[in-house]
């Protein structure tokens, strides 16, 4: 079958040999390549990116710079090119990527298209305050750019009006949170939220259901959605919670805790040191037959 | 209670009900041991000696109720706790819950239609039973006697009537029981399908003007919910362990199992006279007796 994204690589490809010589790229193998590629489409780039030996070897691991051009064009972003995210890559080769953190450029790159996003990002407690020609903090470095929490960057999907990209990304809260919040992730295992949700329940609130997801605040703050202030608002959500009170949503305050009163429980320590002692006491007579 | 109490509190019910339950079975076995040493088991599984009943054989429509609802509480009790701790059976399985959830609403149809059949069967149809049931004062003055008999102090118990003391107080309790288990269970419904409001709402009085929040009393109606959850639970276990080792002729009738019944020839219990104690038919007794 001819897919579209192969004519493309065709043609570009003949354009690429009209012009200039095309040298074997080879795995593991410095490019070698040194020329400007025509084009402003995606064809330009996929003329290499398209291959999928393309690659490098960095110590004896294989690194793939294959692209399979299908996962963009069904993506939300199938009519943008390349360098609109990877704004710092010229459609020159080889590219000097080890000079540029070329990946944070392009998981950052998306502001300059989604400014709504940027402004509201800004606002929250992962916004990255580094004027230009600064050096980032190690805090500032470990905080989410837009393409940490859009994973994979090349399959971005449409969200608006698009139910199934949505209960797909619902469930994706360890990667998106839990990656860099692994103690909120292990504590977010209430009755009826957590241990739903980390089991794959799709009416269970993912982290941003409560926390929101690019003006994210400290609950202390009073902008918080988890501030006391706004918890009628959060947790009233449709299909939540529409008739709370103040005592009611003093309960916020356990979702993340029910691990931690558990571990308080007299019963529960006892039975815990019983089951202990019967491991120790199976563990022993093991230890006699091996 | 304060923030922290109501979760401190359900994880105390967690502890206190699974310990309870563990110990319970325990006990039942100890009980078991019981019926070897003082050869009750052998009489009656070697020598077949079970209580005698008389009377015609139960008809099916009870049989068949009793055996559904024994099938969907089962079904409740395991798809409840699943909804309370998602992924204590089938861990790996994605979204169980939702399942769960849905086997637990036909189920608990199905239990509500039973429960409402019985006690019509009770109290209105052309065979109400409801006297089997009622507690006499014959009762009350032997009852010692009867437990004297579960403790093995006493060879024998005293025989009244179609069901012993405590098999008449199990059953009685498990109509509130059910009546408050549906009521609370109908109070978890949040969906607003009732002219625009939710089943929680009716039940839980959304609409009398002091109730502050729904939701909150909601919180109360789960906890009495899942007490009530374990209390069937364990009075089950119990009815299931006695119905079988008092009287596994009259468990296996009740399932339709009779080939397996060994022939009652003469089978009466080693203290003489005609016992029925362990007719254990829960919901749905044989009426027929009284007839
Ligand atoms: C929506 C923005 C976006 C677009 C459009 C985009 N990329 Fe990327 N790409 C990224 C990001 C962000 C990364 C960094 C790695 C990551 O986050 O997964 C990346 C990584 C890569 C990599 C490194 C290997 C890999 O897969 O991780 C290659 C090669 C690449 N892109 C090529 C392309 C090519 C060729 C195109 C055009 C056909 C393209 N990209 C279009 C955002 C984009
Ligand atoms: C902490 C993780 C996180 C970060 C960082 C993040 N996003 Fe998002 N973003 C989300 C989540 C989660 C959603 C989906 C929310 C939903 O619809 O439930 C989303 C939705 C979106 C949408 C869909 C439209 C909308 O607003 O709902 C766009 C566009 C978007 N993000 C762009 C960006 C951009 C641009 C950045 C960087 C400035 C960014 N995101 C940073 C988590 C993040
Ligand atoms: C060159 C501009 C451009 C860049 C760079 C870009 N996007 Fe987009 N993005 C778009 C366009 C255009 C759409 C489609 C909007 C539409 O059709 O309504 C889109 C759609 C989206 C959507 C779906 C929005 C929705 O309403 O459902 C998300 C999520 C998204 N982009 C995230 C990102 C992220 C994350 C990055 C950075 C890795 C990024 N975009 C980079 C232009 C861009
Ligand atoms: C790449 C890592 C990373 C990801 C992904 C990430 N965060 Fe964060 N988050 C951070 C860092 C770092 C901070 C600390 C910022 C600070 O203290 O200034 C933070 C702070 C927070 C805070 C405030 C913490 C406090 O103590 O006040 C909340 C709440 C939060 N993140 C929630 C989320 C949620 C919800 C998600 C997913 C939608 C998420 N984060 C994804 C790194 C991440
Ligand atoms: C049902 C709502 C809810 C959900 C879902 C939820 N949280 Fe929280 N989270 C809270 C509340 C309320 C607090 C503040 C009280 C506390 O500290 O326990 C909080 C506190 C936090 C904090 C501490 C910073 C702060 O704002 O006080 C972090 C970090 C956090 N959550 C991350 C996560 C992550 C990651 C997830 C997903 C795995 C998640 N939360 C899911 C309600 C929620
Ligand atoms: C008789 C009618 C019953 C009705 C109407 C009913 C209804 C419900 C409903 C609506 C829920 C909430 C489900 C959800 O969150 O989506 C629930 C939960 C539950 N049910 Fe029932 N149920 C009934 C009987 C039972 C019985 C007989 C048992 C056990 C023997 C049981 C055990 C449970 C448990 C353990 C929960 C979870 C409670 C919690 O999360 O704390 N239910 N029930």
């Amino acid at each position: 079958m001819f897919s579209a994204r192969r004519m493309a690589f065709l043609i570009a490809l003949a354009i690429a040999c009209v012009g200039f010589l095309i040298p074997a790229i080879a795995v593991a193998q410095d490019y070698d390549l040194n020329f400007t590629l025509p084009t402003a489409g995606k064809s330009g780039c996929m003329v290499c990116h398209g291959d999928k030996n393309l690659g490098r070897l960095q110590g004896d691991q294989f690194i793939s710079y294959w692209v399979d051009g299908r996962d963009l064009d069904e993506s939300a972003h199938a009519a943008i090119t390349c360098s609109g995210c990877h704004i710092d890559f010229a459609y020159k080769s080889p590219h000097n990527i080890e000079q540029t953190d070329w990946v944070r450029t392009a998981r950052l790159a998306c502001k300059n298209c989604h400014q709504d996003q940027w402004t509201a990002y800004s606002l929250g407690v992962h916004s990255i305050a580094v004027q230009p020609g600064q050096e980032l903090s190690e805090d500032e470095a470990t905080k989410p750019l837009c393409g940490d929490c859009h994973q994979p960057s090349h399959t971005i999907k449409m969200l608006t009006d698009n139910p199934e990209a949505q209960a797909e990304l619902h469930l994706r809260g360890f990667e998106m949170c839990g990656t860099c919040h692994p103690d909120e992730w292990d504590s977010y295992s209430d009755y009826y939220h957590g241990a739903a949700y980390r089991r794959g329940a799709v009416d269970a609130p993912s982290c941003w259901d409560c926390h929101d997801y690019h003006t994210i605040q400290s609950s202390s703050n009073r902008d918080s959605t988890l501030h006391e202030d706004n918890l009628d608002k959060t947790c009233g959500q449709d299909g939540c919670h529409d008739d709370p009170n103040e005592t009611y949503l003093q309960y916020a305050g356990l979702v993340h805790r029910r691990d931690e009163v558990r571990a308080e429980n007299p019963l529960y320590q006892t039975i815990d040191g019983v089951k202990e002692s019967i491991q120790g006491i199976f563990g022993t007579i093991r230890a006699w037959f091996t | 209670m304060s923030e922290i109490d109501i979760l401190d509190f359900n994880v105390w019910l967690d502890y206190v009900f699974t310990t309870v339950y563990v110990v319970m079975l325990i006990a039942l076995c100890g009980h078991f041991v019981g019926n070897i040493l003082t050869g009750r088991l052998k009489r009656r599984f070697r020598n077949w000696e079970w209580p005698h009943h008389d009377g015609p054989p139960i008809p099916f429509l009870p049989k068949f109720m009793h055996f559904q609802h024994v099938f969907s509480m089962i079904v409740l009790a395991l798809t409840g706790l699943y909804i309370r701790f998602p992924g204590f059976i089938f861990g790996g399985w994605d979204n169980a819950r939702t399942f769960m959830r849905y086997a637990h609403y036909v189920a608990m149809i199905v239990v509500t239609i039973n429960l409402i059949w019985r006690l019509w069967y009770a109290f209105a149809s052309a065979r109400r039973d409801y006297r089997e049931f009622a507690i006499t004062k014959q009762d009350v003055v032997t009852a010692p006697k009867v437990i004297l008999y579960y403790i093995f102090v006493k060879p024998s118990k005293p025989h009244l009537g179609k069901y012993n003391i405590m098999q008449k107080a199990v059953y009685i309790a498990f109509a509130p029981m059910l009546i408050i288990q549906a009521y609370t269970g109908f109070a978890l419904v949040t969906n607003p399908f009732l002219f625009g409001e939710s089943p929680r709402f009716w039940l839980l009085g959304g609409f009398l003007p002091f109730v502050e929040s729904v939701d909150l009393i909601g919180w109360y109606a789960r906890i009495a919910h899942y007490i009530l959850n374990w209390l069937f639970i364990m009075f089950t276990t119990i009815h299931v362990y006695l119905s079988v080792s008092e009287d596994f002729p009259a468990f296996l009738n009740f399932f339709g199992l009779s080939v397996f019944d060994r022939e009652n020839t003469a089978a009466h219990d080693d203290h003489g006279h005609k016992d029925t104690h362990g007719v254990d038919h829960e919901h749905a007794p044989s009426p027929i007796l009284n007839d």
